[in-house]
């Protein structure tokens, strides 16, 4: 298992590649003032994904962006996340999310998006 | 009645400062840890929807007032905004943002009491009935 991290003041990232699937870790808060870090290294993993580069052993084909330390995000998170679900889509990658906390999984509910995401936990 | 004021540049990096005033202003009134996640939510929201609106060379201000458990919240910017004031219609994001602040609190006003540009209230005991 091979992984590097990013971390900025408010958010922590760690990527981690598992047999097919990159996992995503996000630890922190996702706001208005961290989303764009948020949104370049998802992005930059689903395409890392797609063209077959990423840093695996195994053939990748899925990302799962892992919540469990995820403490705070709002809707210019949620957007990301959807934005990426789009462009793993046209990539044909497999996107999922995983182990949200109770206050965030109460936003997915609120905007839908429970019924947009595979959602997983342990 | 109780009033607390800040005033926060408008630049992303301060919203994080308008969440952690408002934990402990909530905190302080009795909310349990639910409620003040859905109140640091929601804050969130109506700041980054001013800050992507205006002018970013000038200040926003919001006001917490504590009415007998009743947390009230009023958000602040004259002129910067201009006459259109603030909208959430904009785009899917911003949509996103007025649905979650009106299930998370008892009341969102937009534009809200006063000159204010939006104003909401959440009363201790609520328990997210409604989400």
């Amino acid at each position: 298992m091979k992984g590097r991290a990013e971390m900025s003041e408010q958010l922590d990232i760690k990527e981690e590649f598992v047999k097919s699937r990159a996992v995503f870790k996000v630890a922190g808060e996702i706001d208005i003032f961290t989303v764009q870090v948020f949104k370049e290294r998802l992005y930059a993993l689903i395409n890392k994904v797609a063209s077959g580069k990423a840093d695996s052993a195994g053939v990748l084909n899925e990302v799962a962006v892992d919540c469990r330390d995820l403490k705070y995000i709002d809707s210019t998170g949620l957007g990301v996340l959807v934005g990426a679900l789009k462009l793993a889509r046209q990539k044909g990658v497999s996107m999922l999310v995983r182990n949200l906390k109770d206050n965030i999984k109460k936003l997915f509910d609120i905007t839908s998006l429970d019924k947009v995401f595979i959602i997983e936990k342990d | 009645m109780d009033n607390v004021e800040i005033s926060l540049p408008m630049k992303p990096e301060y919203v994080s400062i308008a969440r952690l005033a408002v934990s402990g202003i909530a905190g302080r009134m009795g909310f349990n840890m639910d409620e003040i996640d859905d109140i640091r939510v929601s804050i969130s929201e109506v700041c980054n929807r001013i800050i992507s609106t205006g002018d970013a060379a000038g200040n926003y201000k919001i006001v917490f007032n504590n009415r007998e458990g009743r947390l009230g919240i009023s958000f602040h910017c004259p002129g910067a905004l201009g006459s259109g004031g603030l909208k959430f219609d904009v785009n899917e994001e911003s949509e996103a943002g007025f649905a979650i602040m009106s299930a998370l609190m008892d009341e969102v006003k937009c534009p809200g009491e006063g000159n204010a540009l939006l104003s909401m209230s959440k009363s201790t005991g609520d328990h997210g009935d409604k989400c």
